[in-house]
This record gives structure tokens, C-alpha cells and sequence, in this order.
């Protein structure tokens, strides 16, 4: 031990990274990874595996869904990962996100009013604004909801939080469905649902702009994610979940950043669910029920709760999933409930751990010490 | 104001549901701190046992035998339940797991090879078309079930610290799994599911109340009482001391195994008696459980998961309330009852109703 | 009823006739506790109310009646987050940190009140906010090495001993730029070594800032060599004050707690005669 200078030079002040490429690991592998999935539409070699084709896009379209799923769960896992806040309103913002875009985009009125068969009017009808303004704007008014919805978390701890979450996140969805029957003017069309008008991106089909809208969501919310958790607000949120009752005396208002992990969770949700509805071409308050909740629960669980790529992994683990048991659905929800039972008991980090499991592991360590490497894990 | 008295009844026998499904939860919850998502449908598939024991399906046993049995098979069930799936995670063994699971596995295999070959990911392995013949599925199996055994042998980790996250994803995977289950024993078609009084009915004035609800209300009730009665006395302190505390009550003599056992077996055939009473009442099909089980933590919740009073005040509050909004003002609004009552509820008393409730940390 | 120091300024800390009880269980009874600048212990059987103490002084739990004064102003209306700021800081009897995060990352926390850049300047990466938190490290670096922890800085807390938690949990409450730090318990648990590290970089601080240190302990050689001040709180009252030949003579005490035979070392004595 050295002695005790002050400012000692030597001292680095933030972890030392190792040299050479592995000092930007995250950096590199990040944008290799996205490099990669950007340019897969022209490379359609999903369709050869034969499990995301759904016949005429490549798999494209599923890969959309993956990348949506994704995003809304990289701010399920600030949410409930970081924080360790059980926030479950999840599903109701991202079907904010869905709706907001789709009805402030739709067209004003049918083009040519006297055609117009009512039904479709209303299906369609909206108030016409650029994609691009509403996004922003309805992601900001999701986020400021989500704190409201975050309120609660003031008061209430653990499955009492997440009780009164789920059911203002279902009451979300529920106003949805209730337009029209019970008061009107939301322009939701209630229960039959609405469609979406899908952004094109210079001249691209409807497939290939949602992809793009779904991998931009995703890199959004992942470069959010990202610098927020490897910095101040990430150590923050940790001393929220773990140290709690210590938080006040520290200085940290413990609900102030709760409500701010809400409101980052629901711009994410939201965003997610703007380029889901931009995919899916349609939207119906039955897609948004609790039901959505626990697919996005098993693929941020599946694929690693806390961890970085575990919402893309378990997001391509659910949509895969889906996509092969397309006929026979019971297998499906069989085939989940397995899957999450054998996440908790065995890979309660999800897939995402499995690197650092296998790192860890006795055998890995015994062929460590074999090639008698230098100690640096 | 007309039909008031009936929305009451059937707000009151809708509400029994959500009580009775509730207690079971607060039960387990209190003995062995496990929220139990799947208990409506573990109830189900107790009632679907009954169904088929009927004289309304294959077997033909009277009506009362039937739901006996069914109560015995829906104890049984949850006690196997906890055995096999609870205790690795509490650290105790998870050979029982390993050994069943693995086995079920097989067997599994064996039936899905045979009928649809492998799964596409693997399919390039020249393929018979479809469906593999017998003794090639047997091999396979018999290959796979060791591998499958070590791997929950070896990998199963007790939880670092007992949380009631992974606990309840747990559950909500098993309730995937249950329901899909269900609809392989049985098919997916809703079934007629009679109990002698069904259909009967009388009336009060103008009001017609059917027996069933009478039946379900009366019925909700008393299990609720001797609940109540069962924790206070000695097993239902056993009960909440291995909650509080579990390897301090083992080193005080109670046998917390044996405890957790009668906890998950006393649970189940409550939600196995609520959800025989609901699908006599109404129909028997799949979504039985999807709706009942949201209202049930509901109404646990307005117990403060403590208080089993409050968890039956609770439901039927929420019951009756859905009921007499839906018919009094709009039907529609039938469904956001519930979720009003408890957001509402849980922002003036963060413990929920009871005054005995605490905060319990999850 | 304020008091004042020797030098005229008021106390850094004081608590005045103080009563806390929870329902019907009265805990403090009474207590007045007039603490000086430089270390002041506070000792007391379990159970007397010493954690309770600190919980009014932190802001957990809310005085029935009585005062409590920081160099003269109430703070009753101030929240947890408030007295951090009017320059209260504590550990906890069982260190309450981050396990999976770095040594340096749980320091940081004590400097987050002090932070003026928040997280949007964090998203946006503005060079003023890495700036702060530049400074912030450094500063918290100089704690650690002050306490021996400077090589452990960027290893995960969760790896080192519960001493040298105990330690980074002193740290974290130190660079907080308190006026008062509450110590609970700080040496419950520690080997000898990091004892001595701990109280000679207490010693260093206290020498070169105005710092007022309170103490609760339960190692009496610790507390009677260490503290010039000491109070004996006994089922929820104050039994007796004073320097520590005082306290250790004193019948009371000695009745009450002390048991007979407890002789004050030759370095306490010569901490008597160093009171303020």
C-alpha cells in the first residue's frame, strides 16, 4: 500500500479500460450489430431459415416486430430492471404510442367524402399531421402520462405498485376501447380499432419503412439506454432499488427518480408502440390487454432482466417462438409458460447471462488456469 | 332503480368468485410468500377434473362425488405443485423436479415426435414427412430425457434471495402452461358443466335469483369463515410463521415442508371449489380462469395480502360494484370497476382495506 | 434552551428536550443533547434509543415534541433530502450499498446532492457535466486513499470485506461535505487494522475541518480514547454527559451499563483533557 498522498497521478478516476479495441467493446460490438441488422433487407437470408419468412417480405416484417418489441423492452428493463420498479403500465403506453401516432396521422376525412362508407371514415379518420411531428410529440405527452401514472410509486411498495400499474396501464387501454360508447371525440373508433397510415421512407414499400422505423425505435431507445445507465442516472436508479432507505439521507429523492424512470420507460414504450402500429398497419384495443404485458414481461425476463442485449434477444425468442407455432397456438403459450419456468429456475438472468455463466463456471476457470493467462478477466 | 336487487345478487355471486380465488392467493401468500398467478388456473383444471368425472361428460359419477373428488384432486394438485416447483427455488432438493420433469419430457417427446417429426430448426435431418414411426421416437427420447435430467439436476439454483419476482413469473408461466394443457386434455369448445340446482330459480318480489347464485354467495361465504377459523388455530400459525421466518420456525419444530404443503393443497381446492362454482354457474371453456384471476389478486390486494376479512370485503365489493355500474349506468363500464376500486383504494390506503394489513416489501 | 461553545458560536448540533414514541412505546424520553465540534460519543445498553437518535436527527421518524438545532436553526421542517443538504450525513449499522456497483460509483453517491448538471446535460453528454463529474471523482478519490480504500476504487463492493464496506459507506457519507456526520456502529465488525485506518483518517478530518462527528459505539476502549464528549443514553434517557472519566465514574452508569471494573485507559484520560 502506498502512502497516503492526496491526488496521487496514478490514481485513475474512472475504471481503467483495457487497451486497444476492447476499450470501446460496447461501442463496436453495438454498432456492428445494428450495421448488420440495417442492411438485412437486402440480404434476405432470414427467408432460408425458413422460420421468419411469412411468405413474401424475407421475414423483414417479423424482424419488425422483434425490433419493436425490443425497444419497449430496453425501458421495461430501466424500468424494472434498473430501478427496480414493478411499473407494469407497460402495455397501455406502448398502446398510447400505437394510437396517438395512428390518429393524429390519419387523414383528416376520406378523400372523396361522398364515397366515403361511414364505417371507413371512421376507421380511418384522424387529424392528419406529418408523421415526424406526431412521433416526438406524442412519445413527450406518453412520458408526462407515465409519470402520472408513476404517482403511485410514492406511496406504494412492491406487488401493490405493480397491482395499481397494470391497472391504469389496462385503464389506458380501456378509455381507448371506450370511445364512441361511453364518450366520444378520442377518434379511436372504440373497439373495432383503427388503421394506420404507414410513413413510407423515400419511395420504400410498407414493409421495409416499418423495418426501419422499428430499427430506428430500437436504436433510439438502446443508444438512451445506454449512455443514461453507464452514467450518473444508472447508479442512481441502483441506489433507488437496492439502498432505498438510505437514499434520503443521501440526498436522493428516492420518488423523484422512480417518476423519471416512468417517464423514460414510457417515452421508450410509446416510441416502441408507434413503429409496432407502423408494421402491424391496424390497431384494436384487444392487442394492448395484460396479455401483451406478459409477452413483453417473458421477453425481457427470457432475455436477461438488467442486462444490455436482453431485450433483443428475448424479443427474437418471442417473435421466433410465435412465428413457428403460428398453427398450433396452444403449443405456443405451452411452449412460454416452459420457457419462463425454465428461465427462473435456471437462467434467472435470462440468455443474455449465459457469456457470463459460462465464464464463471468451474470448468471455464480450471481451462484459465491451465494456459496460466495473466489474471485479467 | 328496477332490477337493482338482482344486479345486487349478481354482483354479489361474481364478487364470491373474486373473494374465494383471492383467499386462495393470501392463503399461499401468507404461508409460503409465493404469489401464486396461476391459481385460477390450477382451480380450472380441478374443475375440469370434476366436469369429467360428471355424469356431463365421460365417467358418469354423480354430481356430488364428482366435485369431491375434484377438491381432493385440486389439494393433491397444488401440493405437487409446491413439492416439485417451489422448493428447488426455496433451496431445498430439486430432484423431484428433475426426475418428473425429465420423465415427462420423454414422454412428451415420444407423442410430438411421432405425430410432427422435428422442429423446423433442426428439420434438415431427411425428414419421414411429418411424423417419425414409434421406435425412432423412442430412441430419441430416451437420448434426450438423460440430458434433460442433468440439466435441471445440476442447473436449477436455489435464489440468492427469495424474491417475489421470479416467484411470480414462475407462476405465470405455469399458468401458460396449465391453460394449454387444458386445452389438450380437453378440447377448447365451452362445456355444460350441471349441478342439480342449475337452472332453478326463485323469486324475491319481482326479482328472480337464480339458485346457483345463492349457492355460490352462501358457499363463498363459508369457506371464508372457515378460513378464518383454520388460522387461528395451530396449523394457520404454523402457516404465517414459516412466511415470517422460515429456518427460525424450523429451528422452533415446525416442519415447514409439511406446512407448505397443506398451505398450497389448502389454497388449490379453494380456487378449485370457486372456479366448480363459477363453470356450474355459467360455462366451463378455457377463459374461465384469464378473467377471474386479475380480480382475485385485486381483491387480495384490498386485503393488503394479510388479511383474509379484508381480501373477501374486497372482492365482493368489486363484484357488486361491476354489477350495479354495468347495469345501472352502462355496461360498458363494467370492466374498469375493478381497476378503479383498487387504484382508488391503494392511493388513500397504500396497505389496502384492512386495518391489520402492513406494507409487505416485494 | 441553546447552548454555546466555548468559543462563543452556537453548537453545531443539539437536540432539545426531546420525546419520540411510537404509539404507545415511549423511546426517547427528555434527551437533551448538546453535541461539540470534534467527536462526541454516544453509548448505551441495546435498546436504549441510540439508532433512534439518529433517525430524528436524519429525518426518518418525527419528534413528538422537542427541538432539534443545527448551529441554531430548527430543522423540523426539513426533509430527509433537506438535511442532507443543511449538511447531515450518516451510515447505517448495516451498510446499505449498491453491491453490484463499484466502490467509487457508491462514493459518488454522497457527492449527488452537490451535482448542478443534471441528467439531460448527461444524455446530451455536455462537456460541463463530465467536468462535474471529473471533479466529483477526484474529490472522492482523495477520500478513499485518506481511508486505504484508493486500490479498490473500480472493484465491485459486493467483493470486499463487510470492514471495508462499512468503510466506503464512511467515505460516501465524508465527501458529502457534511457539517455533522452520524456514525452508527462504525467499527462493529472491523479487524484491528482497518479500525485503526478508519479513526486515524477521522482523526486527519477532523483536525482540518469543522466537522462534528457523533459516534454511537459499543467498544468502549474505542469511544473513551476517541471522543473528548460523551453521552450515556440508558431506556430512552440521558443518565449522564461529560468527558469520558467523568462518564466511566460516574455511579449511574456504572449501575446502570458499565458493570464494575472498567478502567479508563491512560490515552482516554489524556482525550479528557482535550474537550472544546
Amino acid at each position: 500500500m502506498s502512502t497516503t498522498e492526496t491526488s496521487a497521478p496514478d490514481r485513475p478516476l474512472y475504471p481503467p479500460k483495457p487497451g486497444g479495441w476492447r476499450r470501446h467493446q460496447t461501442f463496436i460490438s453495438s454498432f456492428g450489430i445494428f450495421a448488420v441488422l440495417a442492411v438485412l433487407p437486402w440480404f434476405p437470408l432470414l427467408a432460408f431459415t425458413g422460420t421468419f419468412d411469412t411468405g413474401n417480405d424475407f421475414g423483414a416484417g417479423n424482424m419488425a416486430f422483434v425490433f419493436a418489441f425490443a425497444a419497449a423492452a430496453v425501458g421495461f428493463n430501466l424500468l424494472v430492471g434498473y430501478s427496480g420498479t414493478l411499473g407494469l403500465a407497460h402495455a397501455g403506453l406502448f398502446a398510447l404510442g400505437a394510437y396517438g401516432t395512428a390518429i393524429l396521422t390519419a387523414p383528416a376525412e376520406c378523400l372523396d367524402f361522398d364515397t366515403c362508407d361511414p364505417v371507413v371514415r371512421e376507421a380511418s379518420s384522424g387529424y392528419g399531421w406529418p408523421f415526424f411531428v406526431a412521433l416526438p410529440l406524442v412519445c413527450v405527452a406518453a412520458a408526462i402520462i407515465g409519470i402520472v401514472v408513476g404517482f403511485p410509486a410514492a406511496r406504494l411498495k412492491g406487488f401493490f405498485l405493480a397491482i395499481a400499474t397494470l391497472a391504469l396501464g389496462e385503464l389506458i387501454v380501456t378509455i381507448i376501447r371506450l370511445d364512441d360508447d361511453v364518450w366520444s371525440g378520442l377518434k379511436t373508433n372504440g373497439g373495432t380499432g383503427k388503421q394506420v397510415p404507414i410513413f413510407r421512407f423515400w419511395g420504400a414499400g410498407p414493409v421495409t419503412s416499418a423495418y426501419y422505423m422499428a430499427l430506428g425505435a430500437l436504436i433510439i431507445t438502446f443508444i438512451g439506454y445506454v449512455i443514461l445507465t453507464e452514467r450518473r442516472l444508472g447508479r442512481t436508479l441502483k441506489a433507488v432499488r437496492d439502498t432505498e432507505i438510505a437514499t434520503g439521507p443521501i440526498g436522493i429523492s428516492a420518488t423523484y427518480y422512480k417518476l423519471v424512470a416512468f417517464g423514460l420507460a414510457a417515452f421508450s414504450a410509446s416510441l416502441a408502440g408507434a413503429a409496432w402500429a407502423q408494421n402491424s398497419a391496424f390497431v384494436n384495443p384487444a392487442s394492448f390487454r395484460t396479455r401483451l404485458l406478459v409477452f413483453l414481461l417473458v421477453v425481457l425476463i427470457v432475455g436477461g432482466l438488467g442486462r444490455l442485449w436482453g431485450p433483443l434477444i428475448g424479443a427474437v425468442f418471442f417473435v421466433y417462438l410465435r412465428q413457428e407455432l403460428q398453427s398450433t397456438q396452444k403449443l405456443l403459450f405451452l411452449l412460454i409458460g416452459i420457457a419462463l419456468i425454465l428461465t427462473v429456475l435456471i437462467l434467472p438472468d435470462g440468455f443474455a447471462s449465459v457469456p457470463d455463466r459460462i465464464r464463471d463456471s468451474r470448468w471455464a476457470q480450471d481451462l484459465r488456469k491451465r494456459f496460466k493467462s495473466v489474471g485479467v478477466k | 332503480m328496477d332490477q337493482l336487487l338482482q344486479q345486487i345478487v349478481a354482483g354479489l355471486e361474481a364478487g364470491s368468485y373474486y373473494s374465494l380465488i383471492g383467499l386462495a392467493i393470501v392463503v399461499i401468500m401468507k404461508s409460503t410468500d409465493v404469489p401464486n398467478f396461476a391459481m385460477a388456473e390450477m382451480g380450472l383444471v380441478a374443475a375440469y377434473v370434476a366436469w369429467w368425472l360428471s355424469d356431463d361428460a365421460e365417467v358418469g359419477l354423480p354430481f356430488a362425488l364428482a366435485i369431491i373428488i375434484g377438491l381432493v384432486f385440486a389439494a393433491a394438485f397444488g401440493a405437487v405443485t409446491q413439492f416439485l416447483l417451489v422448493r428447488p427455488l426455496t433451496g431445498l432438493s430439486n430432484q423431484p423436479l428433475a426426475v418428473f420433469s425429465s420423465l415427462a419430457f420423454g414422454f412428451v417427446m415420444i407423442d410430438q415426435i411421432r405425430e410432427r417429426g422435428l422442429p423446423a430448426f433442426i428439420d434438415w435431418i431427411p425428414g419421414l414427412g411429418g411424423g417419425y414411426p414409434t421406435p425412432i421416437a423412442v430412441l430419441l427420447s430416451i437420448a434426450l430425457v438423460p440430458i434433460s435430467y442433468f440439466i435441471l439436476r445440476k442447473w436449477v439454483k436455489k435464489l440468492d434471495v427469495i424474491d417475489h419476482f421470479p416467484l411470480l413469473l414462475l407462476t405465470i408461466g405455469l399458468n401458460f402452461a396449465l391453460g394449454s394443457i387444458i386445452e389438450n386434455l380437453w378440447s377448447s369448445t365451452p362445456q355444460r358443466f350441471e349441478a342439480p340446482w342449475s337452472g332453478e330459480t326463485f323469486n324475491v318480489g319481482d326479482t328472480r335469483i337464480g339458485v346457483d347464485q345463492l349457492i355460490s354467495i352462501s358457499m363463498g361465504a363459508a369457506i371464508a369463515l372457515i378460513l378464518a377459523a383454520f388460522f387461528r388455530s395451530k396449523w394457520g400459525v404454523r402457516m404465517r410463521a414459516i412466511a415470517e421466518d422460515g429456518s427460525t420456525a424450523r429451528m422452533l419444530g415446525i416442519n415447514a415442508g409439511a406446512v407448505s404443503l397443506i398451505a398450497w393443497a389448502l389454497g388449490t381446492s379453494v380456487a378449485g371449489a370457486a372456479m366448480i362454482l363459477n363453470t356450474s354457474s355459467t360455462v366451463l371453456e378455457l377463459g374461465s380462469a384469464e378473467g377471474l384471476i386479475l380480480k382475485g389478486f385485486i381483491a387480495a390486494v384490498l386485503g393488503g395480502f394479510v388479511s383474509l376479512p379484508g381480501t373477501f370485503a374486497g372482492g365482493l365489493i368489486v363484484g357488486v360494484a361491476e354489477a350495479v355500474v354495468g347495469g345501472q349506468i352502462s355496461t360498458s363500464l363494467q370492466p374498469t370497476m375493478a381497476l378503479l376500486i383498487v387504484v382508488a383504494v391503494l392511493l388513500i390506503s397504500p396497505g389496502g382495506l384492512s386495518r391489520e394489513a402492513k406494507l409487505r416489501e416485494v | 434552551m441553546m447552548t454555546t461553545t466555548t468559543t462563543g458560536k452556537p453548537a453545531p448540533l443539539e437536540l432539545d428536550d426531546l420525546h419520540v414514541a411510537f404509539g404507545g412505546n415511549r423511546v426517547l424520553e427528555g434527551v437533551d443533547l448538546p453535541f461539540k465540534p470534534g467527536f462526541n460519543g454516544l453509548i448505551g445498553p441495546n435498546g436504549a434509543g441510540k439508532t433512534t437518535v439518529f433517525n430524528v436527527l436524519s429525518g426518518y421518524v418525527k419528534p413528538t415534541t422537542g427541538t432539534v438545532r443545527m448551529e441554531g436553526e430548527d430543522l423540523a421542517d426539513l426533509s430527509q433530502t433537506g438535511r442532507v443538504k443543511a449538511g447531515i450525513s450518516r451510515t447505517f449499522q448495516s451498510p446499505k450499498l449498491i453491491l453490484d456497483a463499484t466502490v467509487m460509483e457508491n462514493t459518488l453517491l454522497g457527492r449527488h446532492h452537490l451535482f448542478k448538471w443534471g441528467h439531460l446535460s448527461e444524455l446530451l453528454m455536455l462537456p460541463q457535466q463530465r467536468r462535474e463529474e471529473t471533479e466529483a471523482r477526484r474529490i472522492c478519490m482523495d477520500m478513499l486513499d485518506r481511508f486505504g480504500l484508493a486500490d479498490d476504487a473500480h472493484k465491485d463492493t459486493g467483493d470486499l470485506s463487510l470492514g471495508s464496506q462499512k468503510i466506503v459507506e464512511v467515505c460516501r457519507a465524508l465527501v458529502a461535505d457534511p457539517k455533522v456526520v452520524l456514525l452508527d456502529e462504525p467499527a462493529a465488525g472491523l479487524g484491528a487494522d482497518d479500525v485503526t485506518v478508519l479513526l486515524a483518517g477521522l482523526r486527519e478530518l477532523v483536525a482540518v475541518q469543522d466537522l462534528c462527528l457523533v459516534i454511537i459505539e459499543h467498544d468502549l476502549e474505542l469511544v473513551t480514547t476517541m471522543c473528548p464528549e460523551i453521552s450515556v443514553l440508558h431506556f430512552g434517557r440521558i443518565i449522564s454527559q461529560g468527558t469520558p472519566a467523568e462518564v466511566t465514574s460516574d455511579p449511574v452508569v456504572i449501575e446502570a451499563y458499565l458493570g464494575h471494573g472498567f478502567e479508563l485507559s491512560e490515552e482516554a484520560e489524556e482525550t479528557a483533557g482535550e474537550s472544546v
